[in-house]
This record gives structure tokens, C-alpha cells and sequence, in this order.
């Protein structure tokens, strides 16, 4: 493998996508280096050099508000992602194992009700089901954002059902015949095969619900319920006077949860089915 | 301005010429905490507790909060939770909440309390004028605003005014005079152009104002018509026409920033207003807000009036620029109103509270201030004071579905100076579009 | 009997889902469509009035019109840039070769942002007149205009946005891509086939289900576009309703003009017009989508 004019061009090619990508992240840098320049240099200076570090930011966002810390924010947002995490994952899987893999009446329209559950903007349905939820008194509790989560979200389901379609249905007529039950079919067959298309799920959600700033504000009051995006508001006024150093600050900190998680849970989808798949 | 700035230590009574009826400043200044008003404390046993909502930043939460401290100490038996966020989807959540009537007992209000009263969401306070509830120290135009129909639905937090916000410091640099209580719009064409012509390419003198309400309201006061009042626009297509050629003119000499960049750097976002790095030198702002600029920039920052036009000075009287307001649907109305009476008039509730939402409107709590405000403070007092002189006495009356007006003017304001359409034409629409937002309001 | 007993299967996973549609989505839904009949400011009772407000979108609402052209143009440009760009990338970075974890990472940070409110003072500085973006330009002699607030470019620099956030599609087809058995390259490898015949033989056919999912639910949230929109256009839709894009508007009926009813007629109008879409794309899949399983 190793010739000279490979690795020539071998060398080029990871000087491209390098480069490409560091061109990309251009904005994220902006953000890092917003986070350490002082408050007046923010907006003024073009370069992204600060004439002087200041960490001030950071000490101002994590520990400036009264009676709470940032930190109590991560680790709302922390609980309530990972509670969706597994929340989606199984009801999820366990409805695209319905309508990937067995027959029953309605199937269809079920699976076109799913679909038209994502394509009615949310904004009208927030009223009512706030209305809803307030009467069963879950305002103000993490349940509204968690309850729907166990529910199986349309975007995930359909994800995993094309994923169960690409496993050759051979492998269940074996299964069968072995004298497998649905079950037993669904746990040692079908989610080993879908592994990769279950953690993407997993980091999705834990990213999506992590990022969701609205339905965390309508159902969230108490500042000890506060997750991150509604913490990262709370130095910003926008009519008004806005504590743009700590939202930066903020900012960097709260991409490194999702940044780890990602970091970390790529590694098993690009294991792929091959080594993980195939043993049932 | 500039003469005014010598005269800051009398500053505060001036403001008090706002509060005709104010009881005099005598035993102002102390913040002893002898003597909280209205503080019976709750009937033994009995546990209240109340929700607060409000917007802001951190500096106003952790005010805010400490102020509540302050009054449950004072107040054994009533516990109030605070709900507060940056201003971003304040207004939905609120929204929201009352359409399931769960909405905080105390809300903090912008300008469309109106909106509020006119849908019965908000509690009459008027029961309890004079009684728990203390307004004596209070101007009669601010408790006016909040009063509709003989009721009173908010307490006024703050004091504010629509305003010229400028970086004097460009105007120096320019060697271009400072804008006058006095100034017209031919001195303020003049000292655009001239800025923008010394400073430079990159530099102008001034955002284009075409599409800022207050602006509009003030340059139709000074031509002697009215933006709106009772039912009905108070100007004619000419009047939008001559609006919009004064800032065509300024947009052909250069003086104002073209349509892209002020699309980009829109002065209404702190953080984005090239005030602040010292590319324009005017722009439209609630006064208040001025501390949020100045925190940005090292260059000096100051107010000035509205220009005058031929009828004279078309400013209007300063505003309440947050209300604090009662939800209908409280069950605890009086403690609401003690609350209410607490964070206007208690004077170490003053101080902690500082300026975070406006001038105080009570006038002891503006004299306890004055001993410590900072240098921006008092650019902010002094130009509430000279707006209170100068304005004329008019009950400013809002246009009415304000959003929607604010919409309509923002977008023919783009037309024109994008070139999408021609004054004469972009008018012809606007009028067209006020008349269907003036059926609308009247069918509501 | 086994055919019941494979109902009751079938319906036993799809339970959570059935509870949670039943309890949680359909009253809300239902509701919506309701208050699509009503004039309701939220915060008073809604007012019947038949169809009213589906007969105001369709004669007394010209910004409607600007909106739905805005919107069709977003998603026409955006879905395929985004797909393209992201199954490149999918296909380059599935390669075994070193720094990979990283490199993936890094083409994914810029969806990490999401809806981050930095995204709007971060997009500025590429995009203004003198961003990054046209300093890059500049070099080829390209003087760039206002990408941001220019009405003609403005939503330009709204597709660039969301291509630019391709990463979680890259994520989908680089698992895709992992799902297909290495042993068909290995076979294809033996059988002498070169990359183009491996591409068209075995990873296009076998990524057919992927692609699919991706420009279905693609199309289906950029027809609901609302977040970069909003944080770029600082609300507004603007310059001159130019980024107006369909939810937005929603939004700013429903909740700044507190036209709710209005809101929810337009928010209908839209579900069918994304079913009626999203049921061509199934229409048509059963040509070019291949499955494994066999069933179409």
C-alpha cells in the first residue's frame, strides 16, 4: 500500500479535508475567542486574536447568577436528554419493528398518521397540548418534554424502519424456523443488525432534545428546572442589555456535551453490521 | 445637552417636574428601612405564595431577586417564586400561560399592556389606590398610560422615552456640533452629511429612521398632525411622502446606512448597532436602553430630542417603559398589591433595584438614587427631564394592533430604500394597508 | 390463529405508540383543526366562523403568497445541496483512513449549533458585506454583496445555513453506508469490479432505503423551516418578507398578531400541502427504492 506517490496524495487529501473543515468551523472559532475577549472588544475588533485573554466570561456565566449555578442547568439538561435518549430508543425501535416486520390490519394508515404527526407545524398544536397538560398538572415538571419521548418520535421510526428493510428478510424465516418468537426475533436479530441506526437515534435525540429551546421555555418555570438553552437566555435581553461575553462563554461550554457524546458514539456506527451483526 | 450636563446635581428635580402631584422629596435619601409601606404582615398561619414573571438580564434577575428577598423578609407568610428569562419567547410563554389560565399573579409588561386590558387578562388595582397601593409619589401621566376606562391595570417600573441615541465621540471626532435641544431636521440633514463626508467610507451619520414608529410619531407631531387618535389616522398620504423624502435625500448624499448593512446591523440589536464601534453616529432608541449600548463601546454615548419641525417639537411625553401588572386570574389580589407597592416605593427596594428598568417613577426613590448613580445614569435622567419639558402636553395615543403597524412600516420602509418600489407607489400601499389595520382594529 | 396472534404482535409493539398518539398528539391535533374554524387572540375564548380565515388566505393575504414562493424556493435549493453535499461527504469520510473520528467530528460541529443563539451573530460575520465569505471571494476579484440582508440574497445565505448544518444527514448515510455487508465488496472485489461498477452495483442500490428516508423527512422539515429563519431575520422574515419562510409567518400571526385561528388554517394548508409531497415521494419510491426485506 505504501508508495511514494500515495502517500503524496494521501497527504494532500487529508491537507483538503482539513483544511475544508477548519474553513467551515470559521464561526466556531469566532466564538471561542468572542468568549475570551473583553466585553468592549466583542463586537469592535475584527480580529479573532484578543489583545487580552479574559476568562472573566466564564466565571461571569457559570457562577454570576444569584441562587443558582450554571452547572445545576447542565445537569438538567443532562438528566432530560438522557431519559429521552432511552425513552426514544426503544419506543422507536419497537414501533418501526412493527411496521417494518409485521403484518397487521391498518399498518398503513398508522404509518401515514405517524408521518402527518411531523408535518402540522408545532406551533398550533402548543397551545393545546400545554392546555392539556396544565389540567393533568405536569406544568412546570420535566414529564411534558419527557411523556412524548416514550412515545416514539415519527422521524426516528421511520429512520429505523428503512434500516429493519435493509436487513434480507431471510434472516427471519431462519429465525422462525428455529423456533423464534416475535420477541426473541426483535431482541437478538433485528436491533444487533439496526445498531448503527440506533445510536444515530440516540445522538439525535440526546442533540435535539439537548438544543430545544422553545418547548423547554412554555413548560419550564423554575429556574432549579432550568435546562442550558434556557440558562443561556437569561443573560440575554434583547430589548434591552444583553451579557454577551457569558452567552458566548455559555455557548462554547454547552457544545462539549453533544461534541463528547458524538465523539464517542460515532466510533460504534462506523463499526458497522459486519463485526457487530450476524451472531443470533 | 451639553449645558445641561453642568447642571447634574439638580438633575433629579427636574425629573420631579414629571411628578406634578409628588409629595416633595423632604424625607427622601435614607434608605433606613424604617418605614415599609402598607406592611402588615400576612395573617398568622396563613401561607401565600405567588409567582413573578419578568424579562431581562442578569443584572435585572439578580436585582430583582434580591428585591424579593428583601420583601419576604419584611413579609413572613408570603413566598414569591420568580419566572424570569431573557426576552426571546417571553411573550409566547405568557401567552400561553393565560390561554390555560395558569399565568404568573405579577407580570412585568411592555407597551402593549393595552392589548392585555382590552382581552380582560390583567386585574384592576384601583381598589386598592391609596389604600395597600401607594401612588402619591407617582407623575399623573404615568398613572394615566396604565389607566383605561377609569381602572388601573399596571404600575408604571420604569420611565423612559423614545430618543436620538448618539456616539458623541464621532460627533468630535467630526468636529460636528452636538445636536440642541433646538435642533430641526435641516440641522440634523446638515450634521448627517457632514459626519458621513469627514469620517469617511464606512462612516455614517445616521440609521435610516424611515421605519421607526417613534421617530415617525414625533416628525408628525412637528408638522402638526398625529399619528392616531381615537379610531383614526391623524395624517395624509403627503405627510408619509415628505417622511420618506427627507431620508431619500439623506440616503442619496451617503449620510444614512444603505438598506443591506442596516438590514445586517440592525440598530434595534445591541449587539449589532454599528453605533457602538463608531460607523454611525445617530440612531432611534428607547432611552434606557443607552446602558446596554454604553457597556459595548469606550466611545462616549448621549440622547437627543427628536429634530423640530415647523410645528414645533413633536416629542412625546416620557413613557412607562415596563409595567408591573396583576394577572385577572390571581387568587390573591391583596398580596399582590402589597407587592406591587413594595417594589415602587420601598426605598431599600429603590436602591437595589437601581435603574435596571428605567428612571424610577416614584420621585423619593429617584432622590435616594441620585447620591450614587453613575455617569450614564445621569445622561439618562437629565434627558427624561428635558423630554418632560419640552414635549407637549398630549396624551400620546398608540396606533392600534402596534405589531402589525410596526410590521407594515418596517416593510415599506425596505421598499423604498431598496429600490423595490417608488415612494409615490410604497405610500399608496402603506395608506391602503393602514386602512385595512383600522377597520381590523375597530371590528375587534 | 397464527395470523391473530401475529396482529396481536404487531400491535403490541406499536403500543407506546398508540398510547401516546391517542393521549398526547390527537386531542392537540383535533384541537387545531378547530380553532382553523375560529378567530382566537389566545387570550380570550375562540369565536366560530366557519371558513373564514381558509377564504382570507386564499383573496386578502398577499404576504401569504410571498411566503409560500419564499418557501417553495428554500426547499428547492436547499434539499438537494444538502443531500449532495452530505452523501459526498457520507462517501469520502466512510473511507478506512486515519484522523476519520476527527475529521467526521469536525463536519459535524457546525450542526452541534443548531439553534444556538450565537448562530445569528456567528452567520453575520461570514455572510455580512465584509464577512469572511466575500473577503474569500475577494481574492478572485468578486466584489460579493450583502448576503444576509440584501432582499435579493437574503435567503441564499438561509440555504447556505442549512447546507452548511448537513452533518446530521451525513451522520444517516454514513450508517447507511455501514449497514451494507462488507463481504458483498469482498465478493464484487473477487469478481474483478472496479469502484464505479461497486458504487452503481452495490452501494447505491443498497443505500436506496437511506436516501429515501433522508429526502422524505428532508423535504418535510424544510417545508417547516422555522428556527434559522427566525435567528437569522431577528424574527422578521426580512429585508421585505424576502426570508418570510412559511412557518415563520405562522409564528408571527400566531403569536405576535395573536391571529391563532388564522394561524392554525395556515398551519392545515400546509400539512396537505407536505402530505400531498411527501405521498408522491412514497408513489414513486416503489421504482427506485430497493429493500432488502423484498416487500415494497
Amino acid at each position: 500500500m505504501v508508495i511514494n506517490g500515495k502517500m503524496f496524495r494521501s497527504v494532500v487529501f487529508h491537507a483538503l479535508v482539513l483544511g475544508c473543515g477548519l474553513i467551515m468551523l470559521y464561526p466556531v472559532f469566532w466564538l471561542l475567542s468572542s468568549s475570551v475577549k473583553p466585553t468592549t472588544e466583542i463586537f469592535t475588533s475584527k480580529s479573532l486574536w484578543p489583545t487580552e485573554f479574559t476568562f472573566q466570561h466564564y466565571s461571569k456565566g457559570w457562577f454570576g447568577l444569584r441562587n443558582i449555578q450554571f452547572g445545576r442547568f447542565f445537569l438538567n439538561s443532562i438528566y432530560l436528554c438522557l431519559v429521552a435518549v432511552i425513552g426514544t430508543v426503544i419506543s422507536s425501535s419497537m414501533a418501526a419493528f412493527a411496521f417494518a416486520r409485521i403484518q397487521f390490519p391498518l399498518r398503513n394508515l398508522f404509518f401515514a398518521l405517524m408521518l402527518g404527526t411531523i408535518m402540522l407545524p408545532g406551533h398550533v398544536t402548543l397551545i393545546p397540548q400545554y392546555i392539556m397538560f396544565h389540567k393533568i398538572g405536569w406544568v412546570d415538571t420535566f414529564l411534558p418534554l419527557i411523556a412524548p419521548k416514550f412515545v416514539g418520535d415519527a422521524f426516528f421510526v421511520f429512520l429505523i424502519v428503512q434500516f429493519i428493510r435493509g436487513i434480507p428478510k431471510e434472516l427471519d424465516e431462519s429465525a422462525k424456523i428455529d423456533g423464534c418468537g416475535w420477541f426473541t426475533l426483535f431482541f437478538r436479530i433485528i436491533l444487533p443488525l439496526s445498531f448503527p441506526a440506533l445510536i444515530t437515534a440516540a445522538i439525535f435525540t440526546f442533540m435535539g432534545t439537548w438544543d430545544d429551546f422553545f418547548g423547554q421555555l412554555i413548560y419550564l418555570s423554575d429556574i432549579k428546572k432550568f435546562t442550558v438553552p434556557l440558562g443561556l437566555r437569561l443573560f440575554l435581553d434583547s430589548s434591552g442589555s444583553s451579557n454577551w461575553g457569558a452567552v458566548f462563554a455559555m455557548s462554547v461550554l454547552s457544545i462539549l456535551p453533544s461534541l463528547i457524546i458524538f465523539f464517542l458514539g460515532q466510533k460504534y456506527f462506523t463499526q458497522g453490521i459486519a463485526t457487530t451483526g450476524l451472531k443470533g | 445637552m451639553l449645558n445641561r450636563k453642568a447642571i447634574t446635581a439638580s438633575m433629579l428635580s427636574a425629573v420631579l417636574l414629571l411628578s406634578a402631584c409628588s409629595k416633595g422629596n423632604n424625607d427622601a435619601g435614607t434608605d433606613s428601612a424604617s418605614q415599609p409601606a402598607g406592611n402588615a404582615s400576612a395573617p398568622a398561619g396563613k401561607k401565600v405564595e405567588l409567582r413573578m414573571s419578568w424579562w431581562g438580564s442578569d443584572e435585572r434577575h439578580e436585582r430583582t431577586q434580591k428585591a424579593i428577598e428583601l420583601f419576604e423578609q419584611k413579609n413572613p407568610g408570603i413566598t414569591i417564586t420568580g419566572e424570569y428569562s431573557g426576552f426571546d419567547g417571553y411573550m409566547d410563554k405568557l401567552n400561553t400561560q393565560i390561554a390555560a389560565g395558569n399565568a404568573p399573579d405579577l407580570i412585568q409588561m411592555g407597551g402593549n399592556i393595552k392589548e392585555y386590558v382590552d382581552k380582560n387578562a390583567l386585574l384592576d388595582l384601583k381598589p386598592y389606590v391609596g389604600g395597600i397601593l401607594n401612588l402619591d409619589d407617582f407623575n399623573e401621566g404615568l398613572v394615566k398610560s396604565a389607566t383605561f376606562n377609569d381602572k388601573l391595570y399596571g404600575v408604571t417600573l420604569g420611565v423612559s422615552s423614545s430618543s436620538l441615541l448618539y456616539n458623541a465621540s464621532m460627533f468630535e471626532k467630526a468636529g460636528v456640533a452636538l445636536p440642541t435641544d433646538q435642533w430641526t431636521y435641516e440641522d440634523f440633514k446638515s450634521s448627517a452629511i457632514e459626519i458621513a463626508a469627514k469620517l469617511g467610507k464606512g462612516h455614517y451619520g445616521s440609521y435610516d429612521l424611515s421605519s421607526d414608529v417613534a421617530t415617525l410619531a414625533s416628525y408628525l407631531g412637528g408638522v402638526g398632525k398625529e399619528l392616531y387618535r381615537d379610531g383614526d389616522r391623524r395624517f395624509e398620504k403627503q405627510d408619509i411622502v415628505g417622511w420618506f423624502a427627507i431620508w431619500d435625500e439623506l440616503r442619496k448624499a451617503g449620510a444614512i446606512v444603505p438598506a443591506d448593512v442596516q438590514v445586517a446591523n440592525p440598530p434595534t440589536a445591541v449587539d449589532k448597532s454599528l453605533l457602538v464601534n463608531g460607523q454611525v453616529a445617530i440612531q432611534g432608541a428607547s432611552a434606557s436602553q443607552i446602558f446596554g449600548f454604553q457597556e459595548l463601546t469606550q466611545d462616549r454615548l448621549a440622547l437627543a430630542l427628536f429634530p423640530n419641525g415647523p410645528a414645533g417639537s413633536g416629542m412625546v411625553q416620557p413613557i412607562s417603559g415596563q409595567y408591573l401588572t396583576a394577572y385577572e386570574g390571581t387568587e390573591h389580589p391583596e398580596e399582590v398589591a402589597k407587592f406591587i407597592n413594595f417594589f415602587v416605593n420601598d426605598p431599600e427596594a429603590g436602591v437595589i433595584l437601581g435603574s435596571t428598568r428605567g428612571v424610577p417613577p416614584s420621585g423619593k426613590i429617584r432622590d435616594t438614587l441620585a447620591a450614587q448613580s453613575t455617569p450614564v445614569d445621569k445622561v439618562l435622567y437629565d434627558y427624561i427631564s428635558l423630554v418632560s419639558d419640552t414635549a407637549p402636553p398630549v396624551v400620546y395615543q398608540q396606533f392600534p394592533l402596534d405589531n402589525e403597524f410596526t410590521k407594515l412600516l418596517q416593510v415599506t420602509s425596505e421598499k423604498i430604500a431598496f429600490k423595490a418600489k417608488s415612494i409615490d407607489s410604497a405610500v399608496d400601499e402603506f395608506m391602503t394597508e393602514v386602512d385595512k389595520l383600522l377597520l381590523k382594529a375597530k371590528a375587534q | 390463529m397464527q395470523k391473530y396472534k401475529t396482529y396481536a404482535a404487531g400491535y403490541l409493539f406499536l403500543l407506546p405508540w398508540l398510547i401516546g398518539f391517542v393521549f398526547l398528539y390527537l386531542s392537540p391535533i383535533i384541537a387545531s383543526l378547530y380553532l382553523s374554524f375560529t378567530k382566537y387572540d389566545l387570550l380570550t375564548a375562540p369565536k366560530w366562523i366557519g371558513l373564514d380565515n381558509y377564504k382570507a388566505m386564499f383573496t386578502d393575504d398577499y404576504r401569504l403568497g410571498d411566503s409560500i414562493k419564499v418557501t417553495f424556493k428554500y426547499v428547492l435549493l436547499s434539499v438537494p445541496f444538502r443531500l449532495a453535499f452530505a452523501l459526498g461527504l457520507a462517501m469520502l469520510l466512510n473511507q478506512g483512513m486515519k484522523f476519520l473520528g476527527l475529521y467526521r467530528t469536525i463536519y459535524y460541529i457546525p450542526s452541534l449549533l443548531g439553534g444556538s443563539v450565537a448562530i445569528s451573530v456567528l452567520w453575520k460575520q461570514v455572510f455580512d458585506k465584509e464577512g469572511i465569505f466575500n473577503q474569500a471571494i475577494g481574492f478572485f476579484g468578486i466584489e460579493g454583496p450583502n448576503w444576509i440582508a440584501d432582499p435579493r440574497y437574503a435567503i441564499y445565505s438561509l440555504i447556505g445555513l442549512s447546507v452548511w448544518q448537513f452533518g446530521s444527514v451525513m451522520i444517516i448515510f454514513l450508517a447507511g453506508l455501514k449497514q451494507i455487508p462488507q463481504e458483498l465488496y469482498e465478493a464484487a472485489t473477487v469478481d474483478g469490479a472496479g469502484i464505479f461498477r461497486k458504487f452503481a452495483r452495490i452501494t447505491m442500490p443498497l443505500l436506496t432505503p437511506v436516501i429515501f428516508f433522508n429526502l422524505t423527512i428532508t423535504l418535510i422539515q424544510s417545508f417547516q423551516t422555522f428556527t434559522k429563519a427566525f435567528i437569522i431575520s431577528g424574527g422578521s422574515g426580512g429585508p421585505i418578507n424576502s426570508t418570510l419562510l412559511y412557518s415563520l409567518y405562522l409564528y408571527i400571526k400566531g403569536f405576535t398578531f395573536l391571529d391563532m385561528g388564522y394561524a392554525s388554517a395556515m398551519a392545515w394548508l400546509l400539512l396537505i400541502i407536505v402530505a400531498a409531497v411527501t405521498g408522491v415521494m412514497f408513489l414513486t419510491s416503489r421504482y427506485w427504492v430497493y429493500y432488502s426485506d423484498g416487500r415494497d
